[in-house]
């Protein structure tokens, strides 16, 4: 599929017979998880993973995971209107871009992405969140999608990630 | 206070207390996020694209 205002010229399921030896992000634990475990993880259907290609060379990845955000600690007269302890979500595990493609908004593009999966996810089986653990370093660029942290406590914990929602409106709005 | 985790990426998080009351408040009364409709707007161009 290709979008016009995409810096990709498709965006398609991880595939066994994708070379991704040569991406490298930067982290390694990331580059790890797209050469070695990313195939495997949706074999297994634990998760699948979206490689966004420029010029036939993959140049960024997302993995997307089924999640849920549970209230925890309330009482049933708490949870107003919708009598649920979980909401569905789809959490945006991992995003990367190799290191030869930053600075054309492929991240920008994936997370969009995640947005049109999850839609398609709410129009199957009901998904009411996008989620994700940000980064530190990372937590602007999820708020200017809309993303808000979870947590107002979180900051002051010194955390490896903080966990991030975005809300999905009722009705395709 | 909440519960949640580091890599390996968990799929569940718990909220408790009044992050939990704040979380369903917005959930059932969501207030404009103009950051949120524009990524919405621009997750469409995908279905156009299709």
């Amino acid at each position: 599929m290709h979008n016009p205002y995409s810096p990709f010229n498709d965006i398609s399921r991880i595939a066994g017979n994708v070379d991704l030896s040569a991406f490298d992000c930067g982290d390694p634990d990331f580059n790890d998880y797209i050469m070695n475990e990313a195939y495997i993880d949706q074999q297994e259907n634990f998760s699948v993973t979206y490689i966004g290609f420029i010029g036939g060379k993959p140049a960024a990845f997302l993995s997307l995971v089924a999640a849920a955000y549970k209230t925890a600690s309330l009482d049933r007269t708490e949870l107003g209107k919708y009598s649920y302890r979980s909401v569905p979500a789809v959490k945006i595990a991992r995003v990367a871009v190799d290191n030869a493609f930053k600075g054309k908004g492929c991240g920008r593009v994936l997370i969009e992405y995640a947005f049109y999966i999850a839609k398609k996810v709410r129009q199957l089986v009901g998904c009411r969140l996008v989620v994700t653990d940000a980064l530190p370093e990372r937590i602007g660029w999820y708020e200017g999608f809309g993303f808000k942290l979870s947590s107002q406590h979180v900051k002051a914990e010194n955390r490896k990630n903080y966990p991030m929602h975005a809300t999905l409106l009722p009705d395709g709005r | 206070m909440l519960t949640a985790m580091a890599r390996p990426v968990e799929l569940v998080t718990t909220l408790e207390g009044e992050d939990a009351r704040r979380f369903l408040e917005e959930l059932e009364h969501p207030k404009r996020n103009k950051a949120l409709e524009r990524t919405i707007a621009r997750a469409r161009r995908f279905e156009k694209a299709k």
